[in-house]
Parts: C-alpha cells; sequence; structure tokens
C-alpha cells in the first residue's frame, strides 16, 4: 500500500500534533517500513486468531472495584484554567 | 562518612535499626553527593530536600517507639515518570514542567518511610535508549561523561553508579531499565508484569511498561523487591500472586540450574559484550550449572512486534495531554488550536505518537496493532518452548557498551538498541542486568530471563554471580 504525505498529514491532525516539513517528509518514510513491517509479518497459524493487549504477557486479570478518585477541587487545581469549579476551555459551540 | 555509598542495602540497614546511624545523618550524606555530582551528570530533574529530611527524621523519631521494615529511613530516588505528591512530576517534557501531583503511586505509598532524594531524569515520557530526548537535558554517564547512560531510565542508573543514591526506582517497557544498569555498572531488575503496581506511573505503553528497583546489588534488589511487590486492587493487571521471601531465595546457588545461552543474541553483539557474558557463563558453569546454548530466532519480528505496540499504546495513553486537565497549555481560539498547540512534545516524542496513531487508523494500516499484539504472543510462546530446555536464559543486555552523547542514529536503527530487552517485556518476563566485566573501560551488563514470577531463579543465579565476582562493587573513576 502506497502511504502520501496527505495521509501523514491527516495522521498528524488526529493525533494533534504540529509537524515541520522536513518532519512530515521523514515519517512519509517511517509509515511506509511501518506498513512494508506489518504486512510482512507471518504467523504460525495458532498465532493468527485474535489477541488482546498484554495477554501474553498478563496473569489473568483479576475482578477490580473501582477506588475512590480525586475530589473536585483537587482535580481543578491542577488545571491551567478553571472557572467556579469547572475546567475553562475555548467556547465548543456557538449559540446564535 | 565517605564509605557509606559502599554498604550494601542489609548493611545500611543494620546500621540505622542498632541506632548507630540515624537516617537524617544518612540522607544528609547523599544530599550532598546529589548535589555535588549534578552540574556533572544532570541526574536529577528536581532534588526534593525538604522532603526528604522530613521523611527522615518521621523514620528516626518512629524507630524510638517502634521496630520499623528493613528499609525504612534509608533514601531512594524516584524517575520523574512516577508521581509522588507534592513532588513535581515532569516525565522530562515541558508538557508536564508545572505538575505536581496531588496522590502518590502505590510504590511510593510502600516507601513512605524513605526519603524521597529526588526525581531522577529520563528520556522524554520514556521513550528513548540513551536519555538524550530529555527536555531538562541529557544525563551523562558517570563511567565517561562524554558517554550516555542508556534510557530510558539514565537518570536511576546514573545517580546509583555515581553513589548519589543507594537505590532508585525506574520503569522498563523494551529495556529501559536493563539496558541503563548495564551501561552505568549497577544491578537493573525488571519484575513480572503485574508483579508490581503501576498506579501512579505515568503510562507509556500499559500493556509491556513495569516498575522495578536500580542497586548496587541483587542482594540489594531482593530487599527493595520485597518492599514494592504484591497486589494492588487499584491496578487491573497487578497479579494476584503471593510475593514469595526473595531475600531466603538468595540461599540457594545455582547448582543443578540449566542456563541458555540464545546463540543468535550473541551473534548480534560486539565481541567484547559477547566475550564477557559467556566468560560469566563458563564460570557459572564451573560453579554447577548446566550451560547450553539455545535458538532464538527472532530479530526483526520483536522490533516489528515492539514498534506497532508500544507506539499505539503510547498514541492512546498520550491523548490525555491536551492542556485541558491538566499540564502546558497552549493558545487557541477553537478545542482543536487549544489541544494542537498544547501538545509541544520533543521530536522523538511526536515521530513515536505519528507511528502508533497511524497504526490505530484502521484503514491506512489495516489490523497494524493487532498484528502486533499476535507477532509478540508468536515471541512470547517462543519464550515459553525455551524454558522447557532451560530454567533461566542467560545473554548480554545491551549489543555494545554506553555509545558517545554525540552521535545521532537513524529513528528506526535505534529500535536495535533494545533487541536484546524488548523480548522480555513481550512475554512479561522478569529479567535482570548485572554487571559482568568491563570493555573499553565500560561496563558490559549480563542479562538474565525467567519465566514469569520466577524472580527466585534471577536471584539465585545473579546473587551466585556476585559472590563469584567483584564486578558490581567497581565504582567509576570520575566519582570516587
Amino acid at each position: 500500500m502506497e502511504i502520501t504525505q496527505e495521509q501523514v498529514k491527516k495522521t498528524a491532525a488526529m493525533a494533534k500534533l504540529r509537524l515541520s516539513d522536513e518532519e512530515i517528509e521523514s515519517l512519509h518514510r517511517l509509515l511506509r517500513e511501518l506498513v512494508a513491517r506489518s504486512a510482512g509479518i507471518s504467523l504460525p497459524e495458532e498465532e493468527a486468531s485474535t489477541a488482546e493487549p498484554g495477554e501474553a504477557a498478563a496473569a489473568p486479570a483479576p475482578f477490580s472495584r473501582p477506588q475512590p478518585g480525586l475530589r473536585q477541587e483537587e482535580v481543578v487545581a491542577l488545571a491551567p484554567a478553571a472557572e467556579r469549579g469547572f475546567i475553562r476551555v475555548p467556547r465548543v459551540m456557538d449559540h446564535e | 562518612m565517605n564509605e557509606l555509598k559502599s554498604l550494601s542495602l542489609a548493611e545500611l540497614s543494620e546500621l540505622l535499626a542498632a541506632r548507630k546511624l540515624s537516617s537524617v545523618e544518612l540522607t544528609s550524606y547523599y544530599l550532598e553527593r546529589s548535589r555535588k555530582y549534578q552540574k556533572d551528570i544532570n541526574g536529577y530533574i528536581t532534588i526534593t530536600e525538604d522532603l526528604a529530611l522530613a521523611t527522615a527524621r518521621r523514620a528516626d523519631e518512629l524507630r524510638t517507639r517502634e521496630e520499623l521494615p528493613p528499609l525504612a529511613g534509608i533514601p531512594v530516588a524516584v524517575k520523574d515518570n512516577i508521581v509522588a505528591r507534592g513532588a513535581p512530576t515532569t516525565c522530562a517534557s515541558r508538557v508536564l514542567e508545572n505538575y505536581v501531583s496531588p496522590f502518590d503511586a502505590a510504590v511510593v505509598e510502600k516507601l513512605s518511610l524513605n526519603p524521597l532524594l529526588g526525581k531522577v531524569n529520563l528520556d522524554e515520557f520514556a521513550m528513548g535508549a540513551d536519555n538524550k530526548t530529555s527536555a531538562f537535558g541529557p544525563v551523562r554517564n558517570p563511567w565517561d561523561l562524554q558517554r550516555v547512560p542508556g534510557g530510558s531510565s539514565g537518570g536511576s542508573a546514573a545517580v546509583v553508579a555515581a553513589g548519589c543514591a543507594p537505590f532508585s526506582l525506574g520503569s522498563d517497557t523494551g529495556g529501559s531499565i536493563r539496558q541503563p544498569a548495564a551501561f552505568c555498572g549497577v544491578t537493573g531488575f525488571k519484575p513480572t508484569y503485574g508483579r508490581v503496581s503501576r498506579r501512579g506511573l505515568v503510562a507509556f505503553a500499559s500493556s509491556l511498561d513495569q516498575i522495578g528497583p536500580l542497586a548496587r546489588s541483587i542482594a540489594d534488589c531482593a530487599l527493595v523487591l520485597q518492599a514494592i511487590c504484591g497486589h494492588d486492587p487499584a491496578d487491573a493487571t497487578s497479579a494476584r500472586q503471593e510475593v514469595p521471601d526473595f531475600r531466603a531465595c538468595l540461599q540457594a546457588d545455582v547448582r543443578g540450574l540449566r542456563l541458555g545461552l540464545p546463540r543468535e543474541n550473541f551473534a548480534c553483539c560486539d565481541e567484547e559484550v559477547a566475550g564477557a557474558v559467556e566468560e560469566a557463563a563458563r564460570q557459572l558453569e564451573l560453579a554447577g550449572a548446566t550451560v547450553h546454548w539455545v535458538s532464538m530466532p527472532y530479530r526483526d519480528e520483536v522490533v516489528t512486534a515492539y514498534l506497532l505496540i508500544a507506539t499505539a499504546e503510547a498514541a492512546s495513553n498520550l491523548a490525555r495531554f491536551d492542556g485541558v486537565k491538566y499540564g502546558y497549555r497552549g493558545q487557541g481560539q477553537t478545542l482543536d488550536e487549544l489541544y494542537t498547540s498544547s501538545r509541544i512534545f520533543g521530536a522523538t516524542v511526536r515521530r513515536r505518537l505519528m507511528l502508533g496513531t497511524f497504526a490505530l487508523s484502521g484503514e491506512d494500516c489495516p489490523a497494524c496493532y493487532e498484528q502486533g499484539l499476535r507477532l509478540g504472543r508468536a515471541i512470547a510462546r517462543h519464550l515459553d518452548s525455551l524454558f522447557r530446555q532451560c530454567d533461566v536464559l542467560l545473554l548480554p543486555t545491551a549489543p555494545t557498551v554506553a555509545f558517545t552523547l554525540d552521535g545521532e542514529q537513524d529513528p528506526l536503527a535505534s529500535y536495535y538498541n533494545d533487541i536484546l530487552t524488548i523480548p522480555a517485556n513481550l512475554a512479561g518476563l522478569p529479567a535482570v542486568s548485572v554487571p559482568c566485566g568491563l570493555s573499553s573501560g565500560l561496563p558490559v551488563g549480563m542479562q538474565l530471563m525467567a519465566p514469569r514470577f520466577r524472580e527466585d531463579l534471577l536471584l539465585r543465579v545473579g546473587h551466585t554471580w556476585q559472590c563469584l565476582t567483584d564486578w558490581h562493587q567497581r565504582w567509576p573513576r570520575e566519582v570516587n
């Protein structure tokens, strides 16, 4: 599969990254290599089924209960911008 | 006082228990050495003197009233991707430059009576094998200041090698504890995946990441493992596995153990590195182990699996650094502009996030991540089959000794630095690097790998080796 520079730019947009022209050029090469490596994988038949992340590594996942999290004021205190107990972000929707 | 740095953790523990030494004295000694060598080595991102002395005073005060655990009062340095309340956690990135965690990582909780000397330097978000990608400048190897300490736990290894900390904590995703341990001539232990809680470790690749100790010897690592291992209900991948008495594992020697040497893993190394590790195997054979060659034919496959899994998981994990909830916030009129302007990662992290996003994008790279997982599973199965032929695998930790700071590597070629360490992460195996010689005056590391939850075997072989030799007791000239 041929990778185009447009696909590199589309990936950068998905990753929310600003890249220089040199980076786009160098990533173009790397992504082609990645696809070639992925396409070149040949596996024994027993490995061809679906695998889960960490399956090879992990012991059977134990049942875990939700743990108490941080309090609202602790979370808001970490935010770069906050107002009246909420995290402030740019407007997402216009209202007429 | 200068000989304190040469004492084992067990010896320091005895002095503290007998109250011949206070934790405040010991901590002050290491703080002074940390400050003294910081300019040359740049091992720390933050030295947390006030926190350290407050904990030391608390340990000393508690000791007047009760018996404390063996490690209590002995200071520790913690990799700066493991959170500690009240101390900055930067992940060596401008993105988190001013972030202070409101909670302690599980391992920091477990070491609550260990004075925190500081947060040590690393490759940005633990991505790298040379510590050159830190936004706070590279760490320098105490054995030769013009060389890298390895990575990503380069600071964790360098401060122990320089006698600036008696032990440290690092994290290992593809070799990030073991390779810097090898480059800096210290002992670095990656436990089985799930053995140590990852709660409070800033995630890089969640199915591969594991916290572990770096110290001057296997016996020291056994003491630290005893303190930090165990099930944590707040980490869904934490194993419900009984924690053995690791110190008792040091009693047995190597008689009756079968050591397997993966032939191909020696062939890809510098001659002197391979030679030093082969010589170590011969000495362990003389000590009673059975040694034989086995085959580990995967080479490019190891790098491919790591590339696909680690970058995809990193792209997912690091999506949270968008300038909204914490960390650096850029300028933007729209939410999209805010996200993009806030993600000011360095070049290596940007590259890996791009690879990972692409691998997860579906149509452009069909089933890339799943293919990586399948390949990782095939490698894990092959390792399982090797453990039917031998008890422990013995191989070099890295193909070379520490390289110079000024060289630039092709991004893909740089993954081959980790070719000998990645398999243990893909399979979740415990593995350790111990010093086994010098090449051109630089330390060489020998890696030992065992089946899941068989840290006891690594402790047996590693401790026998360190009883036979003194490579782990050598100091770099620069810090004597």
